[in-house]
């Protein structure tokens, strides 16, 4: 059984994914493009002895060098050569679709056009013949309606015929006009006498020389004896600025569309009925001037409800699960280092993560909701002014927002963003966010040392979070590289009615990454950390906290806190709090009730301990920002797919969480005494 | 300097009872567009990167542009153009030269 391998391409919202899972079902691979945060996604599918790899390539409007999406797709299908090109195409936004799709036909391989949405098209009055548009492109067309999976039989058949060569997809060659053609055709020639880059169909790199692509300029620079191209090339296109006033890459996309409005006269046919769609009816509503921010905010109330009232039910359940295999552990396990590995370091570490599960499982749910009404790309249109004076993209909103519930989920929610640079920003930034681990750390200490205001310390606390994340997003901002200076363009595509199928897809994709990406790293690091609290052992028991590794590594960074205000029992606690947040509090009720009497509460206790308010303050500041917990490290690095990433977050909010819990303290001693 | 203004034949703002609207007397910029206001794209200004993206996604001379809505804290703003919707953001949109059609009453 030979394996066929099909491209899978087409504009954002075009219905490419609910094709993708249409076509592969749950044989799905999801991963990384080699080196890069855009995710590669590939699947199978097997039909009467044939089997397909589908491989989903990023979404994108066009071909060009500028963004990393459009060069990842472009280099798949010219260096992997897939048997054909699948292009999804939504055809009631045909005209703009079709602009990605002339690109394609220039790639030189068998091509299937899969035109769908024609339901959507069809309740808009939009008829399109796709025999004609067939015709007219060369190319296999099938309609399809991806979310019921009509035409899906047609589209399998097509792609066999296609691939087996009993079906002919022979995408015509666009008409660029005289003086581009003669110049297409000289730079062909020239390409061939040359023998550049024989691998690359000739027509499309004479095509990207004449637009002044920088990647295949780059690439014929670095050949032998490029340079007589290389300079016809300049004259070329010098010569075509001066007859038209306008650069080549201009006229390039000119006759592209010239072409298309022409193909669309012929093949689509509008019973104009031009009445307001429902679609914008909607939006007249939800993101209108003044109903459309409370509308907003009200949305969003509700996603965190959902996620932390909704959830807290079956995270009580997980919870008591949780205990009863804990005891039934202890009870069945002789006491030791096994029943203490498998209790303290695997139950304690990976239960206390999946506990959360159901909330993550609500949050994700929420957002897949989002992404596939179209209220995603509202939310960032009504947030866009206020990202924006933080250097980031409306939609960095809402992965931000997710922030303040966990930084992990949130982290991961940072996929809706399509410019990488913007993401990874909108990564770093996220553990500035004050996630709810660190809310008992606040009630404990404010609660002690400034009773009365704790509304006032917490609200101030966020507030801080808010601050540090636009400052070291201008910041990060300088020193990212520079993308090239691309537009905001927001694409609002119409609202859809989600199908629980696609819903399903959605949460579940999400999910089975975070388990997969969480469970085996955190059950190491884990045990790992329960391992440094266990060991040394004194005469085969676990040792005092203090005495252990992470209490000496507590002890190691005394003399660093110190400044800060802070004794050894908050550094102790400060470090295994790498674990997760709120372990801080539970660290310190250990450290600061053994020996004590037992009535004493850990208020009492930190009370008596004749520590300062101000320390207090500088203590919860520390907390907020300094080193993200390991699940949320593993959640940068994976989505990052780079070490450096979190070694860098790692670094900038130790340096951030000193220098600011220093000034609070050092201040706070001024104020408070 | 010197842009030479390009028409697409026939494509102009037509409307049922103005015909097509009088050339070169209304060039403005699109974010001085308001609500519900048309124009036709004449010039997408500045370079590289930027203007290509916006030509790639229509914005070509003689393309009909119209204002849908400003966002709630005024920018970005919606625009339908070639049968879609996009949102761009002032200091883009004001790199868009437009001819204002008459508003039809
Ligand atoms: N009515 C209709 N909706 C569709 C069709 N195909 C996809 N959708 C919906 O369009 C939205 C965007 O689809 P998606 O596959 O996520 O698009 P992508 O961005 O191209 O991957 C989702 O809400 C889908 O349910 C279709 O053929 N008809």
């Amino acid at each position: 059984m030979s394996e066929i391998v099909v491209a899978l391409a087409g504009n954002p919202n075009s219905g490419k994914t609910t094709l993708f899972n249409a076509l592969t079902g749950a044989r799905q691979k999801v991963g990384n493009w080699p080196g890069v945060t855009v995710e590669k996604k590939e699947g199978e599918l097997r039909t009467n002895g044939h089997l397909f790899r589908i491989v989903d390539l990023p979404g994108t409007y066009s071909l060009t060098p500028y963004s990393l999406e459009e060069v990842i797709a472009r280099n798949f299908i010219l260096e992997e050569k897939p048997h054909v090109i699948l292009n999804v195409v939504d055809a009631s936004n045909l005209e703009r679709n079709l602009y990605l799709t002339v690109q394609l036909m220039e790639l030189g391989r068998p091509m299937v056009i899969a035109l769908n949405m024609i339901d959507v098209a069809k309740s808009r009055g939009i008829y399109v013949d796709a025999e004609n548009l067939s015709r007219l492109l060369g190319v296999p067309v099938v309609p399809t309606v991806g979310t019921k999976g009509l035409g899906m039989e047609d589209l399998i058949g097509v792609l066999i015929e296609v691939a087996e060569g009993r079906r002919e997809s022979r995408p015509v060659h666009l008409y660029y006009g005289r003086e581009i053609e003669e110049a297409l055709s000289e730079l062909v020639d020239l390409l061939e006498e040359l023998h550049l880059l024989p691998a690359y169909p000739r027509r499309w790199l004479a095509l990207k020389l004449l637009e002044g692509d920088r990647e295949v300029l780059s690439r014929v620079q670095r050949e032998e004896g490029a340079e007589p191209l290389l300079s016809r090339v300049r004259e070329i296109s010098s010569r075509l600025r001066q007859i038209f006033d306008e650069s080549p890459e201009a006229l390039i996309v000119e006759a592209r569309y010239g072409f298309i409005s022409g193909a669309v006269r012929e093949a689509v046919r509008i019973s104009a009925i031009s009445r307001k769609t429902f679609s914008e009816r909607l939006d007249d509503i939800l993101t209108h001037r003044l109903l459309g921010f409370p509308i907003f905010i009200g949305v969003m109330y509700l996603l965190f409800y959902l996620t932390f009232k909704l959830g807290a039910y079956p995270v009580a359940w997980l919870e008591d699960l949780l205990k009863f295999t804990e005891e039934s552990l202890r009870g069945l396990l002789p006491p030791g280092l096994l029943r203490e590995v498998l209790v303290e370091g695997v139950l304690g570490g990976v239960g206390g993560v999946l506990v959360y599960l159901p909330n993550i499982l609500f949050l994700f749910l929420g957002i897949s909701l989002f992404e596939d009404t179209g209220y995603l790309a509202r939310a960032a249109f009504i947030m866009d002014r206020v990202m924006h004076s933080l250097g980031l993209h409306g939609k960095a909103f809402i992965p931000l927002l997710m922030g303040f519930g966990c930084n992990v989920p949130a982290i991961m929610a940072t996929r809706t963003m399509e410019n990488p640079r913007e993401r990874l920003l909108t990564i770093l930034i996220n553990p500035l966010m004050s996630c709810s681990a660190r809310f008992p750390v606040y009630i404990l200490f404010a609660g002690t040392f400034f009773r009365g205001h704790e509304t006032q310390v917490v609200f101030g606390l966020y507030a801080l979070g808010i601050i540090m994340a636009a400052v070291v997003a201008r910041f990060f901002g300088r020193i990212l590289v520079k993308e090239e200076d691309l537009p905001f363009v927001l694409e609002l595509p119409p609202y859809r009615l989600p199908t629980l199928r696609g819903l399903f897809f959605h949460v579940w994709d999400r999910t089975r990454i975070y388990l997969r990406k969480m469970g085996g790293v955190i059950l190491v690091a884990s045990v790992l950390l329960w391992a440094f609290s266990a060991f040394p052992r004194t005469g085969g028991r676990p040792p005092e906290l203090s005495r252990s590794y992470i209490g000496k590594a507590g002890r190691v960074l005394e003399p660093v806190l110190a400044p800060l205000g802070f004794d050894w029992r908050m550094s102790v606690a400060l470090v295994t709090g790498f674990v997760a947040k709120e372990v801080v509090v539970s660290s310190l009720g250990v450290l600061y009730k053994a020996g004590e009497q037992t009535t004493q509460t850990l208020e009492q206790a930190l009370q008596a301990s004749g520590l300062s308010p101000a320390a207090a303050l500088a203590f919860m500041v520390f907390v907020l920002l300094y080193v993200p917990c390991v699940g949320t490290l593993i959640a940068i690095w994976k989505e990052t797919g780079s070490l450096k990433y979190p070694l860098i977050n790692v670094a900038y909010q130790l340096i951030l969480a000193w220098v600011m819990a220093f000034l609070v303290y050092r201040l706070g001693l001024l104020w408070l005494g | 300097m010197g842009f030479r203004w390009r028409w697409r034949r026939g494509r102009g703002c037509r409307r049922r009872e103005e015909g097509i609207c009088p050339r070169m007397e209304n060039l403005t910029t699109l974010d001085e567009l308001r609500t519900g206001e048309e124009g036709l794209i004449v010039k997408v200004l500045g370079n590289g990167a930027f203007r290509q993206r916006l030509l790639e996604m229509g914005f070509l001379p003689g393309t009909r542009i119209r204002v849908i809505r400003y966002a709630p804290l005024e920018d970005p703003v919606e625009y339908e153009l070639k049968g879609y919707h996009v949102a761009l953001r002032h200091e883009e949109a004001a790199k868009v030269l437009v001819e204002k059609c008459p508003k039809s009453s």
